[in-house]
């Protein structure tokens, strides 16, 4: 597991709420704590519906990284006609460096479950799928044993709490890449197909797995929404910031330490940064790496963006799967923007030409600038390569590969224009490369 | 008089008449065959390699593709029958697994009816009825299996995927994705790489996160990327 | 019984079809024979007393014969001459070289589907190709092919022909209009355009020769032209004879006017509903009308059936084999024998490795070629008709070949490029191929009855 940084009192603790038990499979601690609370009010007292109204009252946005409003996918998928809707927990965390829905998975496996739950009683779902990591034997054998023992309870399974539904838990290991990440990929995942991208629309609420209304959301989505049942929506959106509410498990990387807040929304970086702890003597803040492996690079001056969806993308970056990683004066930025375009690039699954060849030449273009030889016209071909693929990207992998160094260029364009003009690193990090097997095959 | 209505004309139709004498570029095949390059791959015969060994893996491709379906494959299958066998893959299950079962774990050419050791299964049936015979638990099921001889013989997948029912392919693709399975006995093939148990699941992930720390500190000058910095 | 039922069962199939139909084609012989034996006389005699009109019904069916194999024949020429022009090779695997392809064709439109589309007016999708093609047959009629060799020879027969290939028209609207296909209606549509813009400067290109000869009849015209090649209507008619060999190619939709049915526009224009024989008819008489045209051409401009010297020394053969009585017997008899050992010896002699029944083979060839000429040459100089219809054949298919090496070789207009070209050139310059036709005959005459 990974630790949890200590966070001020003030902070909301929802998702983690339940984080310091002994043992997290055992389901009479947790209810004793306040596990199925939102179940129980859902099933018996409020109604699909009600649910599906409070959801959208909440205002809750989506942690899987792209912020869509929980409560209209909900709607979508509740208002079509179909005969079978599904409910996709995503716990696969394709971002290698984070580890947050893994924790959270770890610690409190019911708070994912009874979020699943609610899901599909109020879009009318016979099934809901947690889908983790296969490598992860552990935690899929933990999450197992809490799904039995929820079934055990009659919290799942037939005949809910007595109300004669059939909800049927169940944890689907997938092996992947880093694409699985996205909701239609997870989808060919879990139907045995080629894991590749699909045009949306239609989006999986009306059309998802073996074709029929599936809401995909990431595990700590549903792990808040039995909060917001329990506890009503007015309370929900009275946290974190206006237009997007509530917590989000944040992973801090600093140079001084690292682990796992739960953070409300709105927060600014400079508070999430604090609490990995100080930076060592002599040091000081060159960028912030917001969002993962295609995160954007933010600069010392960003500090105190808020850290919520709408704020991080205007300034360039998302929230993604949730880290946030302080780069000192350290490291080069060309270097870091090499490194993670790399990896980006590696991963696409070829479907398009943009990802397939187009990540591929940011990938030279970095490659170049790392190792002196870049060409004139290099940081043009960059901003005009980035922009092509933003246009025509058929799914986001393609778009967020292009903010490293999209943002590099608008935050560090001073260092950048050094490596591309003037073939030097500033940080004294760059030196030319051989030709490597790497992360880009 | 550069501008002859008509001249483009009279020169065209001139050109075809005299085209109309010439050789034809027509090869009447099969009485006549275009040379081909030896490394030329559409030539429509089965190879031999080196060793003798026919180069084929009774993959159906060509069967299925044939659009005049010509091409009838035979061969002796697993339990020494002959079959000739015609048509789409899918339908001949048999043969794809006989297939996939000679080329796996090995990386040498093919050397088709290679011996294999004999094998104890009981820990094998018991492993798999511990999991159920869920081919969606294969992953641990194969760790298990490894944790048992050390590695995944052949035999051992065999077994797995007749009791189990998956495809003996994908058997071999699950232990080809995982850097911790090994389909041979250790010290066999490439020099092990020792490094963390959890580390080597994901290969291409351990390689972003040790980029990544490498990254952060900055690498001193000669490092290369991939090796850890010395900061 | 049972003998007979074991031996029937003995039979290979072919073996029963023969002992099946040989008793009764010898029956019908015998049946035949009797009938001819009993009442040949008088159907004789009736037929006798009629005969322009066994003339006519002789002739009018001979030329429903031969538009078929005319029609093959063409197609096969197309196929094989457009290829060989590609430097491909075309047919030659169906017969030798490739000959019987085009039968192979026609069983295969015989064989595909016949239907109608929903919501065509079926009398009228019925009846189209048969307009189209009998318009095509139909001006054969007057086309003569030798001397004595016509169906009919009006003394109006060129406009008799204008106006039954005119016909063709209503055909072709009739295909269009009653497909139910807006397209097909397009297509019909743009063909009837196509021909009807360039009937007016084919009829007016000839109106000149018409001046010229003082005749439409077409027989008229050919004897007219009897003599050597210099008295062809070509060198008296030039710009007569282009203007009528390109409103010729437009009327017969051949390239480059065929955007009617060109693939690549709508797709078979007015005949995009049809299939099978109806597909048939249309393709025949598209081809038919290629012979057509071209013997129409080698009629009007190029002399019809004479050659291009005139036989400078009157020829009498009044040879009569009959005369011979026995002798006849005995030369057929020797002749080939002798001709092909003197055909043989020189071969026999002159190399060694030719065996002694080798040499007589290519003697006995030798001789039969031989023989062909001979009796060719002979029925050649004796039957004035064997003669015209050499060279009127000849000069059709020189056409013919003309015809198909322009699809070979030039691209295609399109439509406002080809009717701009029949109202805005071809008219005008028919018209002054017509007055200065006009003119000159005014002037010479006046010339001439003035001196």
């Amino acid at each position: 597991m990974t630790d949890l940084l200590a966070t001020p009192a003030g902070w909301p603790r929802i998702l983690l709420a339940r984080s310091d038990a002994a043992d997290p499979t055992d389901l009479d601690a947790a209810v004793r704590a306040g596990a199925f609370d939102g179940l129980k009010k859902a099933a018996r007292d409020l109604g699909a519906t009600a649910v599906i109204a409070e959801v959208a009252a909440s205002r809750l946005k989506g942690r899987g990284g792209a912020g869509f409003p929980t409560g209209e996918k909900w709607r979508l998928a509740a208002a079509s006609d179909a005969p079978r809707r599904y409910v996709v927990a995503n716990g696969y965390e394709a971002d290698p460096s984070t580890f947050t829905d893994r924790t959270l998975l770890e610690r409190d496996p019911f708070a994912v479950i009874e979020g699943a739950l609610i899901a599909a009683f109020a879009i009318g779902a016979g099934e809901a799928i947690i889908a983790v990591r296969a490598e992860e034997t552990e935690l899929v054998r933990r999450l197992e044993a809490a799904v039995g023992a929820a079934e055990e309870a009659g919290f799942a399974g037939s005949d809910i709490l007595g109300t004669g539904l059939d909800i049927t838990l169940s944890i689907r290991p997938v092996a992947g890449a880093y694409l699985l990440g996205e909701e239609t990929i997870l989808l060919k995942a879990l139907e045995g197909k080629r894991c590749q991208p699909e045009q949306r629309p239609p989006h999986p609420a009306e059309r998802g797995l073996f074709g029929m209304p599936t809401v995909v959301q990431n595990v700590q989505t549903l792990a808040l929404v039995p909060w917001i049942v329990a506890h009503g929506a007015a309370a929900f959106a009275a946290l974190g910031a206006s237009d997007s509410p509530g917590t989000v498990l944040v992973q801090v990387r600093t140079p001084g330490g690292e682990g796992i807040a739960e953070v409300p929304l709105g927060t600014p970086l400079r508070e999430i940064v604090g609490l990995g702890g100080a930076l060592p003597a002599g040091r000081s803040v060159k960028a912030l790496l917001v969002g993962g492996p295609s995160g954007g690079l933010l600069p010392a001056e960003a500090l105190d963006t808020p850290y919520e969806f709408d704020a991080l993308r205007a300034a360039g970056a998302h929230v993604g799967s949730g880290s946030v990683v302080l780069v000192d004066d350290r490291a080069c930025i060309v270097d870091l923007a090499r490194l993670l375009t790399r990896f980006c690039s590696g991963e696409a699954c070829g479907k398009t030409i943009p990802c397939r060849i187009g990540t591929r030449r940011l990938v030279e273009i970095a490659d170049r600038a790392v190792d002196g030889r870049s060409s004139p016209s290099d940081s043009t071909r960059l901003l005009d390569l980035a922009h092509d693929i933003v246009a025509s990207a058929l799914c986001d992998h393609e778009r967020l590969t292009t903010l490293p160094l999209g943002s590099g260029m608008r935050y560090f364009r001073s260092e950048l224009d050094e490596h591309f003009l003037r073939g030097t690193c500033p940080a004294g990090v760059c030196q030319p490369i051989a030709v490597t097997a790497g992360a880009v095959q | 008089m550069s501008f002859v209505p008509g001249l483009g004309i009279v020169r065209g139709m001139a050109l075809t008449l005299r085209r109309f004498f010439e050789p034809k570029v027509t090869i009447k095949y099969p009485e006549q065959r275009a040379e081909v390059a030896p490394k030329f791959r559409g030539r429509l015969q089965l190879l031999y390699d080196e060793w003798g060994t026919l180069k084929c893996e009774t993959c159906f491709q060509c069967a299925q593709a044939c659009p005049i379906e010509c091409i009838d494959m035979g061969g002796i299958d697993t339990r020494g029958r002959y079959h000739v066998h015609w048509g789409p893959p899918e339908t001949y299950g048999e043969r794809r697994e006989e297939s996939a079962l000679r080329r796996s774990g090995r990386t040498v050419p093919d050397q088709a009816y290679e011996h294999f050791e004999p094998l104890d299964l009981h820990s094998i049936d018991a492993i798999l009825e511990e999991h159920d015979h869920d081919p969606k638990r294969m992953l641990r099921i194969m760790e298990d299996v490894q944790g048992v001889y050390g590695y995944l013989p052949v035999g051992a997948l065999k077994r797995i995927s007749e009791t189990t029912g998956a495809w003996y392919a994908m058997l071999y693709g699950t232990a080809s994705f995982y850097g911790h399975l090994r389909l041979e006995p250790e010290g066999a093939a490439r020099g092990g790489m020792a490094s963390d148990e959890a580390a080597t699941r994901r290969p291409t992930e351990a390689a972003f996160r040790s980029d990544l720390d490498a990254a952060l500190v900055g690498r001193t000058p000669g490092d290369r990327p991939g090796a850890p910095a010395q900061a | 019984m049972t003998v007979l039922s074991r031996s029937w069962s003995r039979l290979t199939l072919p073996g029963k079809i023969v002992l099946t139909v040989a008793p009764i084609l010898l029956v019908l012989t015998v049946g035949l024979v009797a009938v001819i034996a009993i009442f040949g006389g008088p159907i004789l005699d009736v037929l006798a007393a009629n005969l322009p009109i066994v003339r006519f019904v002789v002739a009018a069916t001979i030329i429903l014969l031969i538009t078929v194999p005319t029609a093959f024949l063409i197609i096969y020429m197309e196929m094989k001459i457009i290829a060989l022009m590609n430097l491909r090779i075309g047919p030659e695997r169906v017969g030798p070289w490739g000959s019987l392809m085009s039968v192979t064709h026609g069983l295969k439109v015989l064989a595909k589907e016949d239907f109608t589309p929903t919501g065509a007016d079926t009398v009228v999708f019925t009846w189209a190709p048969v307009v189209v093609y009998l318009a095509s047959v139909m001006s054969l009629l007057v086309i003569p092919f030798a001397p004595g060799l016509f169906g009919q020879d009006f003394n109006i027969g060129l406009l008799y022909f204008f106006a039954v290939s005119g016909l063709g028209v209503v055909g072709l609207l009739m295909g269009g209009w009653s497909s139910y296909n807006k397209y097909s209606l397009l297509g019909g549509l743009r063909s009837a355009a196509q021909v009807i813009s360039y009937e007016i400067p084919l009829t007016l290109s000839v109106v000149g020769l018409v001046l010229l000869a003082g005749t439409m009849s077409l027989n008229t015209i050919v004897e007219q032209q009897a003599g050597w090649f210099t008295d062809w209507y070509v060198f008296q008619q030039p710009l007569g004879a282009l203007i009528f060999f390109i409103a010729a190619t437009a009327e017969a939709n051949r390239t480059p006017f065929d955007l009617t049915e060109a693939d690549s526009e709508i797709v078979a224009g007015f005949a995009t509903e049809y299939s099978g024989m109806r597909f048939g008819f249309f393709f025949f008489a598209e081809y038919v009308n290629v012979f057509i045209v071209s013997a129409l051409i080698v009629t009007l401009f190029f002399g019809g059936w004479n050659a291009p010297f005139a036989w400078p020394w009157p020829v009498e053969l009044s040879a009569d084999p009959a005369s011979l009585g026995v002798g006849l017997l005995l030369l057929v008899a020797v002749v080939p024998l002798i001709l092909t050992l003197v055909f043989a010896t020189p071969f026999w002699l002159a190399s060694s490795r030719i065996k002694g029944w080798q040499a007589l083979v290519i003697g006995f060839i030798l001789a039969n070629l031989f023989i062909v000429a001979l009796v060719g040459g002979w029925a050649y100089i004796g039957l004035d008709w064997v003669a015209g219809i050499l060279w009127f054949l000849g000069k059709t298919y020189a056409f013919v070949f003309t015809f198909v090496w322009m699809r070979g070789t030039l691209p295609r207009v399109r439509i406002d490029q080809l009717m701009d070209f029949a109202w805005k050139w071809m008219l005008p310059a028919s018209l002054l191929n017509l007055f200065v036709t006009a003119a000159a005959i005014v002037v010479v005459d006046a010339l001439r009855n003035g001196r």
